[in-house]
């Protein structure tokens, strides 16, 4: 049967939830192109192409990381660049009516107060809201490409980083255009610290960890309900928390002002926003090699894997690690091919209806074959291990050392 | 999915998903709204407070104690303040390479309303810390001046505006001379 690419993706009109997706867009696009618009008539001539050529060069490598962040199975590309462009004219759009009308009413009550806390009672509420709903529109979309914790974690990075870009070449903007003769100066240092400094563990960290909460609620149906309400709640709640600190002047407050302490509370913040996102990364890691360990856990018994092949695969470190262990020109790139054909596999059976007569897996198996069979001809035997190999990170109940070293 | 049939609504889109979508329509609309509505219902001017300072762009002023803010409308850079019948409202012009040059663009944007006209030949003024300005008048359905202060490359406006009939009370048009005068750019 030919499968038409619409299943895959993004393109799925049958969908409430496209139509929705694509109103927003509009809507929330037509409020960041005029903001663009305006500010761009106010700065000089070539801030604009600057902020973009200066973000851009940022957002190449920093998107190439974020995608490296799954293991098993990458996102379709129309996905992923659905989640960056909802969070970079959806979420951004809305928030900046929402934010405005926000601050302003705050203004009403007390204009002091709303100077000090406003962005940090208004920023939280609304972006970390409407960007955690790209993961939520990337469900209702297509359920069938979501699928364990770690989709909600990249989908909410991508859209945390559309709406960040967005965002900061408005403000590259705006001081621009405040900075006059000294604009290029201006702008370059807004690009310094709020790209480079204080880039990655904002937006993007902030929307993974509530992505994160989504995923957790909408996958884990083997567990209770309670507890899924529980983790999402929790982590939703979180990521509006180190939001609400990055923008609040409680630094200042307890500290006093001064430039040095404004670089001090960055890095602060970033390190806790780091610390919270690496162990949420790493719990979301750890379910996803416990799946991909159950799926080829009857293909360890019957002999198309070892467990110490399945344990190597368990991080994109381990990956490298059992990489490296190959000597010679050929035995790494073999490992490598090996690597990608054993996950093919695993991914493939995962979704396949009929494992046992799937003509793709028959041929990812013959594949996996003729791999190990060059492996084991390489004139040069793997690199042999001074020191006992590390245990892999997420112990799948597979791999025991004393097996290995038998081998 | 193999066996598994779909529920369509009669535009040929899936019934599955149709609540969530609501909702979350309904979460968007309430995150922008909410906000909106509860602006619009509060009462839209904050007092000034003695020795405060108001911003427009890389320039700021001393508002004067008896006028107060409009703060839906002091919301995108630019500061409007209210006093009696007369509304005083300071804009950024970005960059301009001289007064004469900011007085032109600062002209054509109130002009451009169509409620307003610019009229005479502007007069040259200095400000309180020394940066050069042009003001000149204001005529049409509103009456009123218009001043802008150029320094360094960057631009103000200050756009006094009241309606001709009853002429406004002398003393805040003294009051709006004071703020313009006030305008700098800090160091």
């Amino acid at each position: 049967m030919i499968r038409l690419p619409l299943g895959e993706g993004f393109l799925r009109p049958h969908r409430h939830a496209f139509w929705l997706y694509l109103v927003s867009l509009a809507v929330g696009g037509t409020t960041v192109i005029g903001s663009l618009a305006r500010r761009t008539a106010e700065a000089p001539p070539g801030a604009l192409l600057l902020a973009v050529v200066l973000y851009a060069i940022w957002l190449a490598p920093v998107l190439w990381f974020v995608w490296r962040l799954e293991l098993f199975e990458r996102e379709p590309i129309s996905l992923a660049a659905a989640a960056f462009v909802w969070g970079g004219l959806a979420a951004t759009g809305l928030a900046l009516a929402a934010n405005t009308a926000f601050v302003s009413y705050l203004a009403k009550l007390d204009s002091g107060f709303a100077a000090s806390w406003g962005p940090a009672v208004a920023g939280p509420t609304t972006e970390e809201t409407l960007k955690t709903l790209a993961v939520v529109m990337i469900v209702l979309i297509n359920r069938g490409q979501f699928d364990r914790v770690l989709d909600g974690f990249v989908y909410g990075a991508l859209a945390g980083l559309g709406f960040q870009v967005v965002e900061d070449v408005i403000y590259a903007l705006s001081i621009a255009a405040k900075s006059g003769s000294g604009w290029v100066g201006g702008l370059v240092l807004s690009f310094v610290m709020r790209g480079l400094i204080n880039g990655l563990w904002t937006h993007a960290a902030w929307s993974a960890i509530s992505g994160a909460g989504i995923a957790y609620f909408v996958t884990r149906r083997d567990r209770p309900l309670n507890r899924r309400l529980l983790v999402a709640a929790v982590l939703c709640g979180l990521s509006w928390l180190l939001h609400f600190v990055n923008n609040s002047p409680l630094f200042v407050l307890m500290f006093g002002g001064g430039g040095l302490l404004t670089i001090a509370q960055i890095i602060f913040n970033g390190m806790v926003t780091l610390c919270v996102v690496i162990v949420i990364y790493r719990a979301a890691c750890r379910i996803e090699y416990g799946w991909f360990a159950d799926v080829v856990a009857d293909d360890v018994r019957a002999g198309l894997f070892t467990p110490r092949e399945v344990a190597d695969l368990a991080t994109n470190g381990t990956r490298r690690r059992a990489i490296r262990r190959m000597r010679g020109l050929r035995g790494p790139r073999l490992q490598r091919e090996l690597q990608h054909a054993q996950i093919a596999y695993g991914v493939a059976k995962s979704r396949s209806p009929d494992p046992a007569t799937d003509p793709r897996l028959a041929e990812l198996r013959r594949t996996i074959a003729e791999i190990r069979s060059d492996i084991a001809r390489l004139p040069t035997r793997p690199r042999p291990r001074l020191r006992p190999a590390p245990r892999p990170p997420f112990h799948s109940g597979l791999w025991r050392p004393q097996e290995d070293e038998a081998a | 999915m193999a066996g598994h049939t779909r529920r369509r609504t009669g535009f040929g889109l899936d019934k599955e998903g149709r609540g969530a979508t609501l909702a979350v329509a309904g979460i968007m609309a309430g995150v922008v709204l909410i906000p909106t509505l509860l602006n619009a219902t509060a009462d839209g001017y904050a007092p000034v407070r003695a020795g405060e300072r108001f911003t427009a762009g890389a320039f700021r002023f001393e508002p004067e104690p008896s006028w107060r803010m409009d703060v839906m409308r002091s919301m995108n850079g630019q500061s409007v303040l209210v006093g009696g019948s007369a509304t005083y409202t300071v804009r950024p012009l970005g960059r301009a390479g001289s007064p004469h040059a900011a007085y032109l663009l600062a002209a054509r944007r109130l002009e451009e309303g169509g409620l307003a006209r610019v009229s005479g030949v502007p007069r040259p003024f200095r400000t309180r810390a020394g940066q050069a300005g042009l003001t000149g008048e204001i005529t049409g359905a509103v009456e009123g001046r218009l001043s802008v202060v150029h320094h360094r490359g960057r631009a103000v406006a200050a756009v006094l505006i009241a309606p001709p009939r009853p002429l406004p009370d002398p003393g805040l048009l003294r009051q709006a001379e004071r703020m313009t005068a006030s305008l700098e750019v800090p160091p």
